[in-house]
């Protein structure tokens, strides 16, 4: 008897525990969002509206790309740890192969492996301008790089077409 | 084990929570729902749109407690949706919405599970290289009840931790769970009751009066 009510009232507890665990769920999931992917991904070959793969892959566009200028041949082991470093779960959320199609769908890069800890094979990314505005409060050190050409609005970021 | 489910009465005037297990179990919900996925099989993308509006909090809440990280929870919860859109014509009159939607998201979540688990191994990988050293264990911080019940919640394993998502944070019934994971109910619930005993012994061990 005491067992089975111990029981229910671990099952009440953890109803009501899990309810408020899923709080911090993001809650930005929304029908204009998922029928904007929809259209995209029937329409041609671009990202599919994720916006942690976009923002992972400006992130780590962001940070490879003075290697990549500097470099102007393929990076030695030592510099493709430096990038494998800014792809923290921290910073970044998503695979290398989610993130290096991310580059190649914005048309940021033409190919890219990141298979990490390999180093990336030849041929090296050419870079190509886009034409999006970026905005990154969170991390706003990141844009005094010259290099980096536009911004992709937080806002907007899911409807972001490919160039 | 007795299984004891509570239904708290929703008032007209109190909406229950965006993806809150009582948001999706109106009573007039379920005709709502098949004419819903009727519209799907015919490919209408507002019916889509609908469907995401409806429960994308849901599958997000989900797809959170399932993966423990927000941005892989909206990820797979995107992803769900897509794939409903291209599973929808192989359903039938008798598909139930939300027990399918929870299906194909729980899949999607298993898929996302097993990239995320390959990418922190390299990730470790790859910063043991750099840094040259673990972190330091006594700095760890002491977790709080709501990161002991996660923490407890990604001990189970993945079919055991699906089975307890949707009893217990989404209120489905032991059919409705069956249908929406292809199993057997036997098999919900034995996997409920196994699920809940280490989730308990789990819990006590960190902290005897949780969750």
């Amino acid at each position: 008897m005491n067992d089975t009510y111990d029981d229910n009232l671990f099952e009440q507890s953890l109803r009501s525990s899990l309810d408020d665990l899923a709080d911090g769920a993001p809650s930005n999931v929304d029908g204009g969002r998922v029928v904007a992917a929809l259209r995209r991904r029937t329409a041609r070959r671009v990202v599919l509206g994720s916006s942690s793969a976009l923002m992972s892959a400006i992130v780590l566009c962001i940070a490879a790309w003075p290697i990549l200028l500097h470099l102007r041949q393929p990076p030695r082991p030592s510099r493709v740890v430096r990038v494998a470093v800014v792809r923290e779960p921290s910073i970044l959320h998503d695979s290398p192969a989610k993130v290096a199609s991310t580059l190649q769908d914005i048309g940021i890069v033409g190919s890219l492996s990141l298979n990490v800890p390999d180093v990336p094979q030849p041929p090296l990314p050419e870079p190509v301008a886009f034409d999006a505005s970026l905005k990154l409060d969170w991390q706003q050190g990141l844009l005094d790089n010259p290099l980096l050409v536009g911004v992709i609005s937080m806002e907007t970021r899911n409807d972001y077409q490919s160039p | 084990m007795t299984s004891l489910a509570i239904h708290l009465p929703l008032p007209d005037d109190a909406p229950p929570r965006a993806g809150s297990a009582a948001a999706d179990v109106r009573p007039n919900r379920r005709t709502d729902d098949a004419s819903l996925l009727a519209d799907l099989r015919r490919r209408d993308r507002r019916a889509l749109a609908s469907v995401a509006d409806r429960f994308g909090p849901t599958l997000t809440r989900v797809a959170y407690l399932h993966l423990g990280d927000a941005h892989a929870a909206e990820d797979a919860a995107q992803d769900a949706l897509l794939a409903a859109w291209d599973a929808a014509r192989r359903t039938s009159e008798t598909t139930v919405l939300r027990p399918w939607l929870l299906g194909i998201l729980l899949n999607v979540c298993r898929k996302h599970h097993r990239t995320m688990t390959r990418r922190r191994r390299r990730e470790q990988v790859a910063h043991d290289l750099n840094a040259g050293c673990r972190p330091d264990a006594s700095l760890t911080p002491q977790l709080d009840r709501r990161e002991q019940l996660a923490l407890a919640l990604r001990e189970l394993d993945e079919p055991m931790r699906a089975v307890v998502i949707l009893r217990f944070a989404q209120d489905m019934s032991v059919a409705e769970t069956a249908q929406a994971l292809g199993l057997l109910e036997g098999t919900v619930k034995s996997r409920c009751h196994t699920a809940l005993r280490r989730m308990r012994q789990s819990l006590c061990n960190t902290d005897p009066t949780a969750p």
